[in-house]
């Protein structure tokens, strides 16, 4: 359960490298391994929802359909083209359509606490869900156009 | 309150509260409407949306009847449903009959200015160059430069809230002036009644860009760059002046190319001040600017503004996600949008706001600018509107409302008998039942306390400065939690000490700490949780009935203060009221020493403090006191053993009371670090062995 709660969302775009880049070829004991620098990705985002359980206020079903959907399509053996921002912006859009179908109170009270100044120290209330998938459209109409862009999470 | 009064943000969450629970059907939305009176007509609003409060249930330490109310519109627990935009274009226009196709092109954008306020409140962000963003958070010290667009339509609020103080911020002398014009023209418009939605576009711009400058002067941390030496460059352009060069070229009449080129001047000018390795960017949604910027070989930090219609037709949410990690605490991931900075923000940009219900028979009303509503300075400084409501009753949220009555201790009784008095005198308000728990530091509450024991009398904001708060909202946790023991009482204007405070007073400087727990059961709160204590032996924070779970912390350490309770981290709270004679203590903690070491021969001194707390419920001070009076008394031999302590035991520490220099402190007192056992020595492993008398 704990590794499922896992969740890191990264975009990458293809390594723009200063420099010419190699592998020493006697590192690895594949002797048909040719070092491509063109395959390189380079990260340019990366978020995390911290202590928040972002799966834990939907139901079981549509708990499963997140996960599926955003970690699964998205796992980072997946190639690139694969797993591009395009293809992330369409899930995005689809998991709003769920949501929005799903009637399920998801308001529920966070572990993180508000720290408003020394002595106030309340937990927030949040619709994880619905603030996770604002964040990532936000996230995909930042990189929606950038070459090569893709998205991985772990 | 049907006629308009002053109100800050602070002041609007009660009445909005009740409006909330008492003229909303559960799980109704209440509207959210905007009114300008000049172009809509009095009394005529447009729909922005429907706003859902999701206040969830009382909690236990909940004192008020519409406290979970008031926390969660104070706390961002609602979400902001907005129209599609053909939909409040179709709206607007309905309220501009004789705009049909010319003008409504200003009307799309007056319009527009609905998500600018949501991107300026936080709901959601601009939407960055891709580049840009993947430079974010800054790692070093960088100079943000913004233009109006940035000021206006959100930009300038996302440096503040996410960059700063990364990002240190300089605001163009000609921005302040392109929207002093807008002001200017607005107001023309508006003494001349033109109904047009230009004018409305311009009240929007106008009243909004000001609003922005104004809370990043007065409400926000943020501190804005205005060095003396070297101001804005061209400055004097706009100012009045005679010379006949400048006349000749119209630079007295700021241009819109005019504007942008001072801008990046500045932007210039302020790189060249600074050292060759500090970066200057300059903040737009203007392309144009943008690429001016980038031919000038800086850095633009440019944002789109053409997403801004995509967040119509969306949910909105007052809970959300820091868009960025890295640039805040780093285990902050969540901020909140209290609802009333929508209001507020609405209400300037476009005049005026409202909530109400499905049938307009209640409302709650913020106004900003109108007929025989007048404006000062300090309405700024302390971000006080217009407001008014109508269709429910205020006084309906007095804390001892009619529809609980609950029964209370005889000493809360009494205590609330006395205050009712005094306040029905004094200053005329129902009297309160202070039956509710209360977070705060012990540290600041032994402060406060020591102020009233030196002054007698304490006003309000002479205790929010004698501890170091910001607001009155968190001051009255502590005036509240000894209002609730009778240790002060209202007297006119100002708190006055009770001789029940001289006790507990006397009791601190004395480390009594049985008579410090018999001052401290005449709070309900505090007594209520001893008792939960006396009768579970180990509480939990999740699982806590008598305090609410947020105030659970400082119940445990007022509970280690006074010695009847230890916190073991990541196990629970222990009840260590027992005092075993000195017979039963060796006994007790040879056996517990046994039990630990396991045929070694020493064992942690914390490991062994907190089995004597877990299994015999004897506190450290005591369990302390008695090894070393059982020592010398012959019933137990014990040895220690110093070492570096443990790392991975650092949380295991306990709330302490000592006196230093005759005044009362709390101290934080590690039980694995060994010098607590023994003192001045760092006795990290202790040996106990029973002597046969």
């Amino acid at each position: 359960m704990e590794s499922e709660r896992i969740f890191r969302l990264s975009v990458w775009r293809p390594a723009r490298l200063a420099a010419t880049f190699d592998y020493p070829a006697d590192r690895t004991n594949d002797k048909n391994f040719v070092f491509q620098p063109d395959w390189l990705q380079e990260q340019v985002y990366v978020w995390d929802p911290g202590q928040n359980d972002i799966f834990s206020a939907l139901d079981k079903d549509l708990a499963e359909q997140f996960h599926a959907k955003l970690s699964g399509y998205f796992a980072p053996d997946l190639d690139p083209e694969k797993r591009s921002i395009d293809q992330f912006a369409k899930v995005i859009d689809e998991l709003f359509l769920t949501l929005r179908k799903s009637k399920t109170n998801r308001w529920a009270s966070s572990p993180e606490k508000i720290s408003q100044d020394q002595a106030e120290d309340e937990n927030f209330r949040v619709d994880a869900p619905l603030a996770l998938l604002n964040h990532l459209l936000w996230v995909t109409r930042v990189f929606a156009h950038m070459p090569g862009a893709s998205v991985t999470i772990r | 309150m049907t006629e308009f009064c002053l109100q800050s943000q602070h002041d609007a969450i009660r009445p909005l509260a009740i409006f909330f629970a008492e003229a909303l059907p559960v799980g109704k939305s209440a509207k959210l409407e905007i009114g300008e009176d000049v172009c809509f007509g009095a009394a005529k609003w447009l729909p922005v949306g429907k706003i859902e409060l999701h206040q969830g249930e009382k909690e236990p330490g909940d004192e008020g009847e519409y406290s979970h109310f008031e926390r969660a519109l104070k706390f961002g627990a609602y979400d902001w449903k907005l129209p599609v935009f053909e939909n409040l274009l179709k709206s607007a226009q309905e309220l501009f009959p004789e705009i049909k196709v010319k003008g409504s092109h200003r009307l799309e954008q007056a319009l527009e200015a609905i998500s600018h306020v949501a991107i300026r409140c936080g709901f959601t962000h601009p939407v960055f160059d891709a580049e840009a963003l993947a430079g974010m958070p800054f790692r070093k010290p960088t100079t943000v430069v913004v233009d109006t667009t940035s000021v206006l339509q959100g930009g300038l609020d996302f440096v503040v809230r996410f960059l700063y103080p990364y990002a240190r911020i300089k605001i163009p002398a000609v921005v302040h002036m392109e929207i002093i014009n807008m002001v200017d023209r607005y107001l023309r418009q508006r003494r001349k009644g033109r109904r047009i939605p230009s004018t409305l576009l311009d009240h929007a711009n106008s009243q909004g860009g000001q609003r922005v400058l104004l809370r990043l002067e007065l409400q926000a941390d943020a501190e804005i760059e205005r060095p003396r030496i070297g101001a804005d460059p061209l400055r004097g352009i706009v100012q009045p002046d005679s010379d006949a060069e400048d006349k000749s070229l119209g630079l007295q009449q700021i241009q819109t190319s005019f504007a942008d080129r001072l801008i990046l001047e500045t932007a210039i000018q302020h790189r060249e001040r600074m050292s060759p390795d500090h970066p200057v960017m300059l903040m737009t949604s203007d392309q144009g600017l943008a690429r001016m910027t980038l031919g000038e070989g800086l850095q633009p930090l440019f944002f789109d503004k053409n997403y801004s219609r995509q967040v119509f037709g969306t949910v909105l949410t007052g809970t959300c996600f820091y868009p960025i990690i890295g640039s805040s605490r780093s285990d902050d991931r969540l901020y909140q949008i209290p609802l009333p900075r929508l209001l507020w923000e609405l209400a300037v940009t476009y005049g005026a706001a409202r909530i109400a219900n499905e049938e307009y028979s209640a409302a709650f009303e913020i106004c900003a600018l109108g007929e025989n509503l007048s404006w000062n300075p300090f309405h700024a400084r302390d971000d006080l509107l217009w407001v008014k409501w109508s269709g429910f009753d205020i006084s309906k949220g007095s804390l001892t409302g009619k529809k609980e009555a609950p029964q209370m201790p005889e000493v809360t009784r009494k205590v609330t008998i006395s205050i009712e008095a005094a306040e029905g005198k004094i200053e005329g308000k129902r009297a309160r039942v202070l039956k509710g728990s209360y977070k705060f530091s012990v540290s600041s509450m032994i402060l406060l306390i020591q102020a009233f024991i030196e002054k007698t009398q304490l006003k309000d904001e002479d205790g929010i400065r004698t501890i170091g708060l910001k607001s009155l909202d968190n001051y009255e946790k502590y005036r509240n939690f000894l209002r609730s023991g009778n240790f002060i009482t209202p007297t006119a204007n100002a708190f006055t000490k009770t001789e029940r405070l001289q006790m507990l007073w006397d009791a601190l400087l004395g480390r009594d700490y049985s008579q410090i727990e018999m001052s401290l059961t005449a709070v309900p709160s505090f007594n209520s949780f001893k008792e939960e204590l006396r009768s579970k032996k180990v509480i939990y924070a999740k699982s806590v009935s008598s305090v609410s779970e947020s105030a659970f912390s400082t119940y445990c350490a007022l509970a280690e203060v006074v010695c009847i309770g230890l916190q073991i981290p990541e196990e629970g709270f222990y009840r260590t009221s027992s005092g075993p004679t000195l017979e039963q203590f060796s006994e007790m903690a040879v056996e517990c020493y046994k039990k630990m070491s396991k045929g070694e021969e020493y064992v942690l001194t914390g490991q062994w403090l907190e089995g004597m707390a877990k299994e015999y419920s004897v506190h450290p001070v005591m369990s302390r006191n008695r090894l070393n009076e059982a020592y010398q008394a012959g019933y137990l031999q014990r040895y220690a053993e110093g070492s570096t302590p443990e790392t991975r035991f650092e949380r295991h520490s306990m709330n302490y009371l000592n006196v230093k220099n005759g005044t009362p402190m709390i101290e934080n007192v590690n039980l694995y670090h060994g010098d607590f056992l023994l003192a001045d020595r760092a006795s990290v492993r202790i040996r106990i062995i029973k002597v046969n008398r």
